[in-house]
């Protein structure tokens, strides 16, 4: 398959900032240190899903890594929420969760989320498995794009 | 640095595992919705990081683990029955132990 390497660093470069938000410290712990190597992405930690709203708000992140499962409001309701805010309504949401069911990752697409890392995660592999998830959510922009 | 992430989280184990045990009691002295919920959401945590941190036995016992609680769970739900499988609960927890080298 032609890969088209600059095409591929552009938009790589485009995913700057983002969001991570699980109420497990110890997934937030994992992901911080396999993240430590994407020095060129700004990526801020949350435990709650309220906590990563307020901080989306402000931070405005290409991208968003949420856990479903979580005391109080879920990543469900919380993608729910976002989708209801402007300027948060078209941030791309990942899942990651072991919740894996059919019927659940059925439902996580319907809702409109970009992808779903399942949960265990293979630590090493978390960075270039991030890098895949964004560049099929950039052709995807690109196909819609082409459309118009 | 990822071997001092594991050995951290084998040594906070020993809480998560506690914590486990401490739901239990509880509930065996007195049934409680929420506190099987609480129970359930702990396992389901340590099912989602064990696997992570490279305890993949772990990780698939607690994910069985958390089956059963989630089907006690809808069968309490349903009013079908108020009687959990505590002597099961005890044979997981026996096999987190030993998965986590906590004996």
């Amino acid at each position: 398959m032609f890969i088209n390497r600059e095409r591929i660093e552009n938009a790589m470069r485009s995913l700057t900032k983002m969001i991570v938000v699980d109420d497990d410290k110890d997934i937030l712990t994992i992901i911080q240190y396999c993240l430590e190597g994407m020095s060129e992405i700004s990526i801020k930690y949350c435990q709650t899903a309220q906590e990563a709203i307020q901080e989306a708000l402000v931070f405005l992140p290409d991208l968003m890594l949420v856990d479903v499962m979580m005391p109080g409001m879920d990543g469900i309701a919380m993608v729910e929420a976002m989708r209801l805010m402007p300027s948060l309504a078209n941030i791309p949401v990942v899942f990651v969760t072991a919740k894996i069911q059919k019927e659940e990752i059925d439902s996580y697409f319907k809702l409109g989320v970009a992808d779903v890392i399942t949960k265990p995660f293979d630590p090493i592999g978390l960075p270039e498995t991030i890098q895949k998830i964004w560049l099929k959510i950039n052709r995807t922009k690109e196909e819609l794009k082409d459309v118009k | 640095m990822l071997n001092k992430l594991i050995e951290e989280y084998r040594s906070s184990f020993k809480e998560k595992y506690a914590l486990l045990e401490s739901h239990i009691q509880d509930l065996q002295k007195e049934f409680d919705e929420n506190k099987l919920q609480d129970l359930k959401r702990n396992v389901h945590k340590i099912a989602g990081s064990a696997g992570s941190y490279g305890f993949s036995a772990l990780s698939k016992t607690c994910k069985e683990f958390e089956n059963l609680l989630l089907q006690d769970l809808e069968a309490v739900k349903e009013k079908k029955t108020f009687v959990l499988n505590f002597e099961k609960y005890r044979e997981f927890m026996v096999q987190i132990k030993s998965g986590m080298d906590l004996n």
